[in-house]
């Protein structure tokens, strides 16, 4: 089981207490602060880091000296940024933002598909061109963040999925899906040969507490256990939190999975967490 | 279940995006005039999509408004009127201006989403209003980064209308403020043309609220959100999204979602919003009703203009 580094800290998440999120991101102010903590934390020997497409995150990416055997997981896009977006102009206003900021050479290539068609799958290109940084190593795994595959999932545009792991293919990394309905996501990817292969990672939450793990714990944990063609990674996996460490350990050591990704301000909790879910 | 949506903007997404995984084999009418929006949804989305209802004679077993509040009152009049089943109007219901009680119908329900928080539903069922002396409550959070256009900068807008009237229709859902008297109020706007930052105090029952709500505040990622209670034993309760922490004095002790029954068969934003959906389309025993949300309206138009 491979072990991530996760980007809660840095940018004032915590699910389980929101007041702690935004207390813990005054201790991360500035790019040059979180690569060196991320660089402290793979020195304790985690496997590498994921990391979301946000302002900050796309800089420190963008210029961060990757280290030998290291991963980093990227995830895209920033649903805050395009929600204010929409709170801000409208629903059109983010299709508006794409075609404003999109090289004229990428325009030319995905507009004319979109414009006769009229498929929103044919502007994936251009979110991932937008949200990806040309310098992000080659075999790092991008994902799409949960709010958008469960969207799609919910509407039935699986396909945009679909797009979207052969647009990341193509540009030479590896296909990733963040999602809160594994199951559901599941029954999909198995009925598709395109994105159904063992470089895809499927990241979703599952903690011994069974904080939002949805549908439940049982199902997700069944679902863990059933044949996949695909990683697993878990995450969510201390219930942000809210759980007890040791049982949240010996639970999550026990499911079998092949990442895991957490995170925390404090080095000695990393490395501590670290090593026993390493022994 | 044939469902017809109004305004396919975020909202519309989001319902049907719920609906359509929770219901099998819904069939679903859209209404969406913008053009533009209208030929990119039908080329992307199953279902009908229409620029508007003039032609539709038949009646719906749901129907969802969730247009920008101006033409909620005559949208949810003309669907009760056709004959619809179920009638959900996204709140405010027409915005704080709307405080008439006209429509008259048992079968609309406004979308006020945080009464079905894991955390709302224990104090519900925990907290007797009668017992409270004092309550705060305050809502924080980044949602605008510029000025916005359209609507979003007019009267029907601000942080009370979008952001304050979830908290007040949740306080009013917990305890009952239906007969408040405002004590003291405060506006102000930073970046948009109406209210971004609102401060209110308020009596009912010989108990006082506190109101605060802040809907640019730059050092946030996150909303945060707290409401604290102080009961007439002397314990003091707070909670958030997350927990609540029962403090009697002597001890503290700490519910969290973790401990209260989250189970949802599918999840997009928030266990709220799929617990909202499956309220609407079974017992409809904690949606907003129209008085609720007339009542919402009539405190927001008194903080207001007061």
């Amino acid at each position: 089981m491979k072990i991530l580094l996760g980007d809660n800290q840095f940018f004032g998440v915590n699910h389980y207490d929101l007041k702690k999120g935004n207390l813990t991101k005054q201790k991360f102010s500035d790019k040059d602060e979180i690569q060196d903590f991320i660089k402290e934390a793979q020195k304790i020997g985690l496997d590498g880091f994921m990391i979301n497409s946000n302002k900050m995150g796309y800089e420190i990416v963008k210029d961060y000296q990757l280290e030998k055997n290291k991963e980093i997981h990227y995830s895209i896009p920033y649903p805050h940024k395009y929600a204010s977006l929409i709170n801000e102009e409208g629903m059109l206003n983010l299709l508006k933002y794409f075609l404003s900021n999109t090289s004229f050479l990428n325009l030319v290539v995905s507009l004319p598909k979109f414009l006769f068609t009229g498929n929103i799958k044919h502007l994936i290109s251009l979110v991932s061109g937008l949200e990806v940084p040309k310098s992000l190593p080659k075999g790092s795994t991008v994902y799409i963040q949960n709010v958008i595959t469960d969207m799609l999932i919910g509407i039935d545009r699986f396909d945009i999925l679909e797009a979207f792991a052969k647009d990341v293919r193509k540009r030479g990394y590896k296909p990733g899906l963040i999602t809160l309905n594994p199951i559901k996501l599941d029954e999909l990817v198995k009925k598709s040969v395109l994105i159904n292969k063992k470089d895809l990672t499927v990241c979703f939450n599952i903690n011994h507490a069974g904080f939002n793990v949805f549908p439940s714990k049982k199902l997700v944990e069944n679902f863990v256990k059933s044949q996949h063609n695909y990683n697993l990674m878990g995450k969510s996996i201390f219930s942000s939190g809210g759980s007890n460490i040791t049982e949240a350990i010996k639970y999550i050591k026990n499911l079998g999975l092949d990442y895991v990704v957490f995170g925390s301000s404090r080095l000695e909790n990393i490395e501590s967490n670290f090593n026993r879910l390493k022994n | 279940m044939e469902i017809l949506i109004y305004g396919f903007g975020r909202m519309g997404l989001t319902h049907y995006s719920i609906l359509n995984s929770i219901i099998p084999n819904a069939k679903f009418t859209f209404i969406e005039p913008n053009k533009i929006l209208n030929l990119i949804s039908r080329k992307n989305i199953k279902g009908k999509f229409l620029k508007s209802d003039e032609k539709i004679k038949k009646s719906f077993d749901l129907t969802l408004i969730t247009t920008p509040p101006f033409i909620h009152k005559d949208l949810a009049s003309k669907c009760v009127s056709r004959g619809d089943k179920i009638v959900f109007v996204e709140k405010p219901f027409g915005g704080h201006s709307n405080t008439s009680a006209d429509l008259d119908a048992k079968n609309v329900f406004i979308g006020y989403v945080l009464r079905f928080n894991p955390v709302v539903e224990w104090i519900k069922n925990n907290i007797d209003p009668n017992d409270i002396i004092e309550c705060s409550a305050k809502y924080v959070s980044n949602t605008l980064e510029k000025k916005p256009k359209g609507w979003r900068n007019g009267p029907y807008s601000g942080v009370l209308n979008e952001i304050g009237s979830h908290v007040l229709d949740m306080i009013n859902y917990l305890f009952d403020i239906e007969d408040f008297k405002i004590t003291k109020t405060e506006l102000n706007s930073i970046i948009s043309d109406v209210d971004d930052e609102v401060k209110i105090s308020l009596l009912s029952k010989e108990r006082n609220f506190e109101f605060y709500f802040n809907w640019v505040d730059k050092s946030l990622r996150k909303p945060v959100f707290e409401v604290s209670i102080k009961l007439k034993n002397g314990d003091l309760i707070i909670f958030d999204q997350q927990k609540v922490v029962v403090n009697n004095n002597q001890e503290e002790k700490t519910i969290s979602v973790v401990d209260l029954n989250q189970d949802i068969p599918f999840y997009l934003r928030g266990v709220d919003f799929t617990k909202q959906m499956q309220d609407l389309t079974h017992k409809r025993e904690t949606m907003c009703s129209l008085n609720e949300a007339i009542t919402i309206n009539r405190l927001m138009k008194e903080i207001i203009t007061r």
